[in-house]
């Protein structure tokens, strides 16, 4: 993988994104979003990575003067192209074991157990940095009655002033949002 | 489900076709709508999943296509997380709330009109059965409190009758013995009061006017004369006032010593006044000078003296 963005790359390529700093800031990272979720869904390994391999060259081909009418579409072509390197070529060396399409594997119920424990607790301590009343927002809108959740989730929409559709993408960046915590959080307690 | 839903779901589960993958790529690069579309299906996947509500065949290739991708398998691991917590809020939120769910439970149930009015009849219903009980138990206060001043009063009126039982008996018993005094007079010839008679008289008598003070009489003695053979002696003592309810007197020889002693004595009360007789054995009375001392007891059971007087006995 190439190297880091500089800092000159970086702002031409928020320029693109949006004339105003703090509206480019929210299109880059929901562009990066896609992005892994792009690789995670063809089942790439490291779709983090990738993700950020796909914005780096979209930034070098701005650098190089590359004229992009639509950003998006030529996101997704050279992701589309990262990913196909992920699958033959040189990365395909990079791959770890767990990318490779295999049965998931019997573990000790016991290890299985204290994972959960943890995860369970690393949840608790994400929910606790989130505002209480996004996580209030969380908990209620997954609430698991399938009774009333049309009829409840609208009256959240309405406690929240916003519509549904866009409360449920609200929730889903609360989610991802909570999920990156909870995984940073597994990552450091098994460092421990 | 629908179309869409459907066609996503595929995409997820890796059994769309290449071409079709590519198209709604580019699709959903392009719309925001679409991708979070997408992003909400796949959570109700893993949701589903992880609360074990997936159908068996669309469980068997999440499992096969979806769990194979490690950052996948942590997205499902982190939906059985958030369900589990999930759960726990309900528990929680459902043992605060009972109680009051119950009592809003029932509450309702007392909203519809022919409640309101049941339940207003027994509210009014129990106030009236509270306040008969109050009333009631007021009076069976005030019953009681009376019965108990009723049983104290008996019980005192009890005490004085006794009382006036004991005093009664004791003069019954004072009457029974001067009765039988009387008797024995009655049965003897009668005597001078002055002199004792010639030949074996059974009595020999003295008799002796009582004045208001107690010192011994002035005047020369009066003499007993006691003939040989003489049973019995008596004493007559005539009384000017009759100040008490019974009398007891004492009959000692000059030298002080007692020589006899009579109780509860009640004088006889007649036209010329009241008399007090005492009778004792003749035996009793050698020559010599005597003292008979009279006391009174009045009807607090005070004795005090009454009467001193002094006489003579001859013995023939």
């Amino acid at each position: 993988m190439e190297a880091r963005l500089t800092a000159e790359t970086f702002t031409r390529l928020l320029n693109c994104f949006d004339a105003d700093r703090e509206r480019a800031g929210e299109k880059y990272e929901d562009l990066r979003r896609i992005l892994i979720r792009f690789f995670e869904w063809r089942g790439a390994p490291y779709p983090e990575e990738h993700a950020d391999e796909a914005i780096n060259r979209v930034a070098r081909r701005l650098d190089e003067g590359v004229e992009i009418k639509n950003l998006a579409a030529y996101s997704y072509e050279v992701a589309r192209l990262v990913f196909l390197e992920t699958t033959k070529g040189d990365d395909s060396k990079n791959l770890s074991l767990e990318s490779v399409k295999l049965a998931p594997v019997a573990v000790d119920n016991r290890e299985e157990l204290a994972e959960r424990e943890l995860r369970l607790q690393c949840l608790e301590d994400c929910l606790q940095y989130l505002p209480e009343q996004s996580s209030e927002l969380i908990v209620e809108y997954y609430r698991s009655e399938k009774r009333g959740q049309v009829e409840r989730r609208r009256a959240l929409a309405e406690r929240f002033g916003v519509r549904r559709d866009a409360l449920a993408n609200r929730v889903q960046r609360l989610r991802d949002k909570l999920e990156h915590c909870v995984s940073n959080c597994l990552r450091k307690k098994a460092t421990i | 489900m629908s179309n869409q839903e459907q066609t996503i779901e595929h995409y997820l589960l890796g059994e769309m076709p290449e071409a079709e993958c590519v198209a709604l790529e580019e699709q959903y690069f392009s719309d925001e709508r679409l991708f979070e579309r997408i992003v909400q299906v796949e959570h109700e996947l893993v949701d589903k999943y992880a609360r074990g509500l997936l159908p068996s065949a669309v469980r068997d290739r999440f499992e096969k296509h979806y769990l194979a991708h490690p950052q996948r398998r942590e997205r499902a691991k982190f939906a059985e997380a958030l369900a589990t917590k999930i759960g726990q809020q309900k528990a929680i939120d459902v043992a605060t709330s009972e109680p009051t769910e119950r009592w809003r439970g029932r509450l309702s149930l007392s909203r519809g009109p022919g409640w309101a009015w049941a339940f207003s009849i027994a509210l009014v219903s129990i106030a009236v059965v509270a306040g008969w009980f109050l009333i009631e138990t007021k009076r069976l206060r005030q019953e009681l409190a009376t019965t108990e001043s009723e049983r104290s009063m008996r019980e005192q009126r009890e005490r004085e009758l006794e009382q006036q039982v004991t005093n009664e008996q004791q003069r019954a018993q004072a009457l029974s013995e001067e009765l039988d005094r009387l008797r024995i007079e009655e049965t003897s010839p009668a005597r001078s009061p002055e002199r004792a008679t010639k030949g074996a008289p059974t009595f020999a008598t003295l008799m002796l006017t009582i004045g208001r003070t107690r010192t011994a009489d002035t005047g020369p003695p009066a003499v007993l004369l006691i003939p040989a053979g003489t049973e019995q002696a008596r004493l007559q003592l005539n009384l000017r006032e009759n100040d008490y309810s019974s009398y007891e007197a004492v009959l000692q020889s000059a030298g002080g010593a007692e020589v006899f002693r009579w109780r509860r004595l009640t004088p006889r009360i007649s036209k010329p006044g009241s008399t007090l007789v005492m009778v004792m054995p003749a035996a009793k009375l050698a020559s010599g000078d005597y003292i008979l001392t009279l006391r009174g007891s009045s009807k607090t059971g005070e004795v005090e003296d009454v009467n001193k007087s002094l006489f003579r006995v001859e013995r023939k």
